[in-house]
């Protein structure tokens, strides 16, 4: 490629959108002056498609690697029961890959007249769907039973969709808030938000308040929650139990056709009960034995050493990228576990299962700590529904990386408003309640380097409708920033405060609780708006939080993060 | 509403899936030349893929498929100006439509052979190299986020990259010139 290196650098800036009059001109008269130049132009392009395209590839081989089970999630003994692969042919095999994804496109086109896998505005990718009941959370030595049916970290799991573990332990959250603890081997159907099967083997479930309800059935017997935490297994002889460790279930035995059958056992903690096969023997009621079920998958932070946040009350959710944070072999990060070390006791891990929407982790970054890299574009994460309050503060621990003209808009660190997302087409009134969102002056098409947060409750013909909306001054990027948005609908008032100083003060007079998935790094609709920059930490309360404390708490991280 | 069946491997689409394996590359330069930006002219390229997939019945099979191609690119890089009311293209069309003649003729080499090259040749540079590309192609940051990201002025990042493309432009040559022997 003979392209002389200023006309090579000046293309650079064209590829980046920053391209000036004179720099056009320069490479116009340049192009002009030689057959050879034309060429040579044209070659840098092809590079550029070549170079890019080998990229591409390297992501449709982790895709394809992936798919076939040998990513890093799937725990060291799933390796160790797969054949090695022999060196493969890889750009075949890609190829092969790119023409079949060129085809399907196409297919899919036709059938839904809109293109899976680009850019959409209707909403972000990854995140769940109608049919969505449960995502894979956590594994730990989790080997499947068929390599092919294997799920990675993240994963959606529809209606209808079976589960079978050989060994190891594998978690899942349903939308509706419950987390159940498959222990190999095991076989589980998910049957919807509130139900599931238990084929055979033993799985512990934690049911908050809102999934109240929800029900595990197996071949003779069915669980049903009242608020509790209790076990459930099911042996090869259709022999079933259930073991209460906490609150209250309602337990009943079901006929071969799956109708119930007899009086209704209720159980409380420390009780348990035993179902046998057929209905010629009678149920048994025993002491629980929470020994026989395991509750928790070990997290990957379980070993560190972290010193605990000033305050733990009402602590909903907690990511520090120094902890628990699952990547991939290129360093993408499959999975954010929550910390939840203190008053939040049900973990709400953030996932993004999709390869080419990853941040990469960076071990480096703000204060020489670890932090997530978000390209602004495709990347974010997005945590499984969860509860939050009329009261909250979110924390977030930042830099943005310098603007430029791909940036078209603000990106947010943190959007209450994942899918299913309510608040879509121009309403006559209000919606509610409101989604909380914080990031880089939020709502403008211009990214000045400001922060901003709001409570978005809708579109109506003459704007949008915020309550809360806030603002700072313009920062300049690669700042690190401590940002804290407080929304206390108990006292009207919402606050943003940037490195533990209150910069800007308004009202906070509409509702915010809502059950909602929480996306971090990007708008929970808006692909625009995503957030390009290093994310270190993130923190949702849900309470709001007096100056003092967030004084304290901004003392800590900025400390922590060697922030001036 | 009426469903098409997918598109059968033993139809036509085998023989369009390999013909668009040699045009994408070309068609993708042009895009990216007329667009200026990865992420965009990636979007346009999936929209001539579509296009040229559907209308593939009527391509003239006696004209080369790669300028039938490079056609519709070029109208949907129009198209795409028209929706995101950019006034012009910031390359003259003249100018375009020259460097379209170069790209029709390069997808004349053997794209396989190359790209198979391109492939060693990445992988013999040495790890800062590998990962400057990767930043840039893969990760798709700017020119500034890599030099904030390797902590390195914008323009000695511009001149690496610049030195690292010559490597691997000897190296492809060698390696093609070495399997023509």
């Amino acid at each position: 490629m003979n392209i002389p290196r200023h006309i090579a650098i000046l293309l650079e800036d064209y590829v980046d959108g920053q391209l000036d009059a004179a720099g056009r001109e320069q490479i116009a008269s340049w192009f002009h002056a030689s057959e050879e130049n034309q060429s040579a132009f044209a070659d840098w392009f092809l590079w550029q498609a070549e170079l890019r395209e080998l990229e591409q590839l390297r992501d449709l081989r982790q895709v394809f690697e992936s798919a076939s089970g040998a990513s890093r999630e799937t725990g060291p003994a799933a390796k160790a029961a797969r054949p090695r692969r022999r060196p493969m042919p890889w750009l075949a095999v890609a190829a092969t890959v790119a023409m079949a994804f060129f085809v399907w496109n196409v297919w899919q086109t036709n059938r839904d007249g809109e293109r899976p896998g680009r850019r959409s505005r209707r909403g972000p990718r990854s995140v769940a769907t109608a049919s969505v009941a449960a995502t894979l959370s956590r594994v730990a030595n989790c080997v499947w039973t068929d390599d092919s049916q294997a799920h990675r970290v993240g994963d959606s799991l529809n209606v209808g969709e079976e589960l079978a573990i050989e060994s190891g332990l594998a978690q899942i959250y349903f939308e509706s808030g419950a987390r159940v603890v498959l222990s190999g081997p095991c076989r589980l159907r998910i049957d919807g938000p509130l139900t599931c099967k238990l084929i055979v083997g033993s799985v512990a479930a934690d049911v908050p308040h809102e999934a109240t309800g929800f029900t595990i059935r197996g071949a003779n017997a069915e669980v049903i929650d009242l608020g509790t935490a209790f076990g459930f297994s099911v042996d090869a002889a259709g022999v079933s139990q259930v073991h209460v460790f906490e609150g209250e279930v309602v337990s009943r035995q079901l006929d071969a056709r799956g109708e119930v059958v007899g009086e209704s056992i209720r159980l409380v903690e420390n009780q348990a009960v035993k179902f046998f096969p057929g209905q010629h023997e009678k149920a048994l009621q025993l002491a629980a034995d929470e020994a026989r079920f395991i509750r928790k998958v070990p997290t990957l932070w379980q070993n560190d050493s972290i010193s605990p946040l000033p305050r733990g009350d009402d602590l909903a959710l907690w990511l520090r990228a120094d902890h628990g944070v699952q990547v991939d072999a290129e360093d993408r990060v499959i999975a954010w576990q929550d910390l939840t070390l203190l008053g939040n006791k049900l973990s709400n891990d953030a996932f993004q299962p999709q390869v080419p929407l990853r941040p990469r982790l960076v071990r480096d970054a703000i204060g020489g700590r670890a932090a997530l890299h978000f390209d602004g574009r495709r990347n974010f994460l997005s945590t499984p529904p969860m509860t939050t309050t009329d009261n909250q503060t979110i924390v977030v621990v930042f830099r943005n990386a310098p603007f430029s003209e791909r940036r078209q808009h603000g990106g947010q660190l943190v959007n209450y408003n994942g899918t299913p997302s309510r608040y879509f087409g121009v309403v006559e009134s209000p919606l509610s309640p409101g989604a909380l969102q914080v990031g880089e002056n939020v709502g403008s098409a211009v990214p000045e380097g400001s922060i901003s947060a709001k409570a978005f409750f809708g579109d109506r013909k003459t704007g949008s409708y915020n309550v809360g909306h806030l603002r700072s001054k313009p920062f300049p990027a690669m700042q690190p920033l401590v940002v804290q948005y407080v929304y206390d609908r108990e006292h009207n008032v919402s606050r943003l405060c940037i490195n533990g100083n209150v910069v800007d003060e308004g009202k906070a007079n509409g509702a915010v609780a809502l059950t909602s998935r929480k996306i971090i790094g990007r708008h929970g609709v808006f692909e625009d708006w995503g957030f390009c920059g290093d994310i270190s930490e993130v923190i949702i309360y849900n309470a709001a939080l007096p100056l003092d404390d967030l004084r304290a708490l901004s003392e800590t991280l900025m400390s922590y993060y060697s922030i001036e | 509403m009426s469903r098409e069946p997918p598109p059968s491997a033993d139809s036509d689409c085998r023989g369009l899936a390999s013909q668009w394996e040699d045009a994408r590359g070309p068609v993708f330069a042009q895009l990216l030349a007329g667009i200026g930006s990865f992420h965009d002219a990636e979007d346009v390229l999936q929209e001539v893929a579509i296009s040229v997939a559907r209308d593939f019945a009527k391509y003239d099979p006696q004209r080369p498929f790669v300028a039938w191609a490079l056609g519709i690119a070029r109208n949907k890089m129009l198209m795409y100006y028209r929706k995101q009311s950019r006034e012009r293209l910031v390359f003259s069309e003249e100018m375009l439509a020259l460097a379209g003649t170069r790209f029709e003729q390069a997808s004349r080499r053997s794209t396989d052979g190359r790209r198979e090259a391109i492939s060693q040749c990445i992988e013999s540079l040495d790890a800062d190299r590998r990962e400057i590309l990767h930043l840039r192609y893969g990760a798709d940051l700017s020119m500034a986020e890599i030099a904030c990201r390797t902590h390195r002025s914008v323009e000695a990042i511009k001149a690496l990259m610049f030195r690292v493309r010559q490597a691997l432009t000897r190296c492809v040559q060698q390696r093609l010139a070495s399997k023509d022997r």
